[in-house]
């Protein structure tokens, strides 16, 4: 059983606290919901634990191992993978090239060529873009490109899926479809999700945990359903007067 | 030891930065409304001194007019460039994310292209012509009238400017541009015009450059390279965009190149010019006195 | 069936031409194919940096001067093919010594920066060499025109092939996906840093000894030829023009070069690189792919 864990993680940013004294922890096979408001560090407490720049106090550990100081291709291949919040696929490969560059060096085991195009496929099948598999990554729809990083992540092998705002503009039936999928692929793979979400249903339906940041700060853990009644979270959301 | 602390090393040190400065400002300007990296810029300062000298040997136009021309050349050149290339790549995004980095390579062609066409039209070989070269004395210092005339028109042109921008409303505009783009455009600023503006400006303050030049130093087709490179060390070590401290580079590109060079020999000159440019890109991008990161 | 081999055809002229030119044996004839096989090796070499990394070096002129100096400098002193091999040594050294700190930086900086090395080592070479007394250095007893032709031709033919198979090998695709985007690339585990600074060294080595050929051609070295930024600016026209998509590309680029500097070069130098420039424009605003890119079918994405 790995499991990740934050320790007392902050970050600044020259005079400005982006995150502080963070703590907590995600068992394998959980998924786990962050929620909070515009600013409140969300993405950079991916950013640190994918390995871009180093948290200012704190540890990051996966398992035993320290994560902090590790490149992020080194993080990569020890298993945890994340997608953007604004989407970077490599727009002029094709889709399934996309995801054979990540099975080919994401996975700790050098797949040869040929498996790391059975790999690909296979994550692409995953996530329903088999059939977009010799188009330009750049001529896919939002949709499209949100499914391909989820795609890139898999074919990588990684355990721990790090999902920023993946639900972000899509519309409605496009978050249904979202969710199905994300559902689907969790359960085959076994894998650990750490979702950073602004659409509630979506964050509330997919979550075993969730966890509210506010001004860096992590202010309350819990169910689903507890969060939303709990006192402190309506309170920062609503208002004094919630 | 007496040369370095001599009035004449400071002399010819101011002279040489305040050159510097100015064509560092044209360059500043374009770039900074535009981020546009025209590394054709010295070859603007190569044709403000062929202006000036043919002015004088055909027409016998004293260089002083030749300011004049030359910086109405300039505009010309500007407002032709922005009209043909300029405003078809700034509004085509798509154009701009092809060309990325190829950009650069654009201006490499036009200055490759300027410097033959100009070596073919006037040869190859380095020109010159007297001017102003009376020596006048002050203390133990001793300048000819050329290198004086050269220092009081960059300094004027470089006030002139500063305070154009300072003070006066398309000044403030400019300004704006450079600052934050977008949010000019949404208080009313005439993208376009200003644009034009500070191109017409740009280019024929490099041409008033070239006429400076013209008056102490041969010229040649070629001349204009060196200058595109220590324009760029000063806008780096400034800052790109930022418009005073883009002089206060330039003076000091000038004094590090004159002392420098007291210091070891001439040899040096280049090594030394190339070597700060190296040196700031490689150390701190956003320049000795900027803020913020090299965009991609 | 035959779809499947037409990607070949276009090398193998090549190949063919090549093999068979010295049979002719014309010294003319040898002297344009030398510089023919020359400028695709130095292309190719470029385009696996450049094209493959989005990197774009103005500055590779770098390389082949510091191989023209090493050939120099162990003239005499090593056997000439040693002198070559050190040649090609030294200046993938340097570019993995020069490349961590010049990688880091990005996009049109990058372009400048490299341009600034190159012009740089050429003014520490000259100090250099007027510091140890020399003004050029004379190489005598160099091998003939057809020796240097054999290997320049073998550099070109490693270089093409070299560039077949890393754009298909898994370096390949890292650094094709790190071009498209660097961070993304680092969280799918591409090591960006180590691949970027194996495609600066890679793309210095045959451009290293083909420095070395040409000082041996030439049968002397001076600092401001031998660095010349022409050189640089050629090898990036000949990449644009002809596109470096794939390994084709720089073959239609050095030919079309080579022969147009033939016609050109002798009566009017000055114009030959007027159309340069022209061209160079022409083809970065209109015809980003190139020369080879207009006929290839599949879609893809210009340097």
């Amino acid at each position: 059983m790995t499991t990740l864990s934050l320790q007392g993680v902050s970050k600044s940013f020259g005079g400005l606290r982006a995150l502080s004294d963070v703590t907590f922890s995600v068992a394998e096979g959980e998924t786990v919901g962050i929620m909070g408001a515009n600013g409140a560090g969300k993405t950079t407490l991916f950013s640190l634990i994918a390995g871009h720049g180093q948290p200012t106090a704190g540890d990051i550990t996966l398992g035993e191992r320290s994560l902090v100081g590790l490149s992020p291709d080194r993080i990569c291949r020890l298993g945890i993978a994340r997608t953007f919040q604004i989407v970077r696929p490599f727009g002029g490969l094709s889709v399934l090239d996309n995801v054979v560059v990540a099975a080919l060096y994401g996975n700790p085991d050098r797949p040869s060529q040929r498996d790391a195009e059975a790999q690909g496929r296979a994550a692409l099948a995953a996530v329903g873009l088999a059939a977009r598999a010799d188009d330009l990554a750049e001529t896919l729809t939002l949709s499209g490109q949100k499914r391909l990083e989820v795609a890139r992540s898999l074919a990588t092998g990684a355990r721990f899926l790090l999902l920023d705002e993946v639900m972000a503009g899509l519309t409605p039936p496009e978050v249904t479809e979202m969710l199905g999928m994300l559902d689907a692929v969790r359960t085959r793979h076994r894998l650990t999700l750490l979702v950073i979400e602004h659409v509630m249903k979506a964050l509330m339906q997919l979550s075993d945990r969730i966890l509210v940041l506010h001004h860096g700060e992590l202010i309350a853990t819990g169910k689903p359903a507890d969060i939303a009644r709990d006192a402190t979270v309506l309170r920062v959301y609503y208002g004094e007067d919630a | 030891m007496d040369v370095l602390l001599s009035g004449q090393l400071l002399f010819a040190a101011l002279i040489t930065g305040a050159l510097y400065a100015l064509i560092a400002l044209g360059l500043n300007l374009v770039y900074g409304t535009m981020r546009l990296l025209n590394v054709a810029h010295g070859d603007l300062v190569m044709i403000g001194a062929y202006v000036a000298f043919w002015g004088l040997t055909l027409f016998g136009l004293s260089p002083i007019a030749g300011l004049v021309v030359a910086a109405a050349a300039g505009a010309l050149l500007g407002w032709l460039t922005y009209l043909g290339l300029f405003r078809r790549l700034l509004a085509s995004p798509q154009l701009m994310r092809r060309l990325e980095g190829n950009s650069l390579l654009l201006f490499f062609g036009i200055s490759v292209i300027l410097q033959n066409l100009a070596a073919m039209a006037f040869t190859a070989s380095a020109r010159g012509y007297q001017f102003m070269d009376q020596v006048y004395r002050f203390g133990d210092v001793a300048l000819t009238g050329n290198r004086i005339f050269v220092l009081v028109t960059a300094v004027t042109i470089c006030a002139a400017v500063y305070l154009l921008l300072r003070f006066h409303v398309f000044g403030l505009a400019i300004k704006a541009l450079i600052e934050r783009r977008d949010a000019a455009v949404i208080v009313g600023v005439d993208i376009d015009r200003v644009q034009i503006a500070a191109i017409c400006l740009g280019f024929a303050i490099a041409a008033i450059a070239g006429v400076l030049v013209s008056t102490t130093e041969q010229i040649s087709p070629f001349m204009g390279f060196p200058f595109t490179i220590s324009a760029f060390v000063v806008i780096i070590l400034g800052g790109l965009g930022n418009i005073t401290a883009g002089l206060i580079a330039g003076l000091l590109l000038g004094v590090l190149e004159v002392y420098g060079v007291a210091l070891t020999s001439a040899a040096y000159r280049s090594v030394l010019i190339y070597g700060v440019f190296i040196g700031i890109l490689l150390i701190r991008p956003q320049g000795l006195l900027g803020r913020g990161s090299v965009v991609r | 069936m035959i779809a499947a081999y037409r990607p070949f055809i276009l090398p193998a002229v090549f190949a063919i031409a090549g093999l068979a030119l010295p049979i002719w044996g014309s010294n003319y004839l040898l002297g344009v194919g030398f510089a023919l096989f020359s400028w695709i090796a130095l292309v190719q070499s470029w385009t696996v940096l450049s094209a493959m990394t989005g990197y774009v070096s103005l500055g590779h002129a770098v390389f082949y001067g510091l191989g023209a100096y090493v050939v120099a400098l162990s003239w005499g002193v090593v056997p000439m093919a040693v002198g070559l091999l050190l040649a090609g040594l030294v200046a993938g050294v340097f570019a993995l010594v020069v490349g961590m700190p010049v990688l880091r930086v990005r996009g049109p900086y990058f372009v400048i920066l490299t341009f600034g090395l190159a012009e740089l080592v050429k003014y520490l070479v000259i100090i250099l060499e007027s510091e140890l007394g020399s003004f050029s250095r004379l190489m005598f007893g160099a091998p003939d025109l057809i020796w240097l032709y054999a290997i320049a031709f073998a550099l070109a033919a490693i270089g093409t092939i070299g560039a077949f198979v890393i754009r298909r090998s898994r370096l390949g695709r890292g650094l094709l996906a790190l071009r498209e985007n660097e961070e993304a690339a680092e969280t799918v585990g591409v090591p960006v840093n180590r691949l970027k600074m194996i495609a600066f060294a890679l793309s210095a080595v045959i451009p290293g000894i083909i420095g070395g050929l040409a000082a041996m051609r030439t049968t002397y070295f001076e600092p401001m030829q031998a660095f010349d930024p022409t050189v640089s600016f050629t090898i990036v026209t000949m990449a644009v023009v002809g596109g470096s998509d794939d390994a084709r590309g720089p073959l239609l680029g050095a030919a079309f070069f080579t022969l147009l500097s033939e016609l050109l070069w002798a009566r009017l130098p000055q114009g030959y690189m007027v159309v340069l420039g022209a061209l160079l424009i022409l083809f970065v605003l209109f015809i980003p792919r190139g020369l080879a890119g207009m006929f290839a079918g599949r879609p893809g994405r210009a340097a």
